[in-house]
């Protein structure tokens, strides 16, 4: 298992491959990448800005992780979530998921991206050419 | 007499204008704790607290980094050099 909240991702190839080391059980890695969209209700989006209560993003995001790793009995799992400005085009989140199947993959992937956008104490401000606003 | 940090998060640090206070208590239960932030806030502390003096739903409290219910709060019993967080609903990802 693999967790971070920092400003700056690891590269997606290394995390895939990280996961097929992880056991030679793996059967099936799910990713999740969140992107920033160019468009919002307030027009077009300049950039995310990301802040965090660093340290219990990181326990709960540990402990959101772990939850869902045994609820699925997934093989391994990696979560890393960008802080600070994030442009356009830019990724935000990467979540992956190692199982035997597909099956457990797509739905603990669902369901761990959910769950980190609603626990973990990770807030955005979104700056438009109209505005600059928390959503 | 009993000194807590108080911290603000995001939208919450914003709208009360600052990221951080400093909150004395005499006696050291919750409902003492809220009522010196409130007249520490003023009006602003409305965003924290509803009318009935619970916490705001959506609102997250932490002491010394361990999440606390918001069920809980009124059997809490702070210390001295406590840090308590207020932060709003997550919106990350």
């Amino acid at each position: 298992m693999k967790v971070k909240i920092d400003h700056k991702l690891d590269p997606l190839p290394s995390l895939i491959e990280h996961l097929k080391g992880s056991s030679d059980e793996v059967g099936a890695i799910a990713i999740f990448i969140g992107v920033v969209r160019g468009a919002s209700s307030d027009g077009r989006v300049l950039k995310l800005s990301y802040e965090a209560h660093e340290t219990l993003a990181h326990n709960v995001l540990e402990s959101v992780v772990e939850d869902v790793k045994r609820k699925y009995g997934l093989i391994d799992v990696v979560a890393e979530h960008k802080l600070g400005d994030v442009l356009v085009g830019e990724d935000i989140m990467y979540v992956l998921v190692a199982s035997k199947h597909r099956d457990e993959a797509y739905k603990a992937l669902t369901e761990l991206v959910d769950r980190i956008k609603h626990e973990v104490p990770i807030w955005k401000k979104e700056y438009t050419e109209r505005s600059v606003k928390w959503v | 007499m009993v000194q807590v940090k108080v911290r603000f998060y995001a939208s919450l640090r914003d709208y009360i204008g600052v990221g951080e206070v400093i909150v004395h208590l005499n006696e050291r239960s919750f409902n003492t704790f809220r009522d010196n932030l409130k007249a520490l806030l003023g009006e602003k502390a409305d965003r924290i607290f509803s009318e009935d003096g619970t916490l705001r739903r959506g609102l997250i409290v932490s002491i010394n980094n361990t999440i606390i219910h918001p069920s809980n709060l009124q059997e809490l019993k702070l210390c001295e050099n406590d840090v308590v967080d207020f932060m709003p609903a997550p919106s990350g990802g």
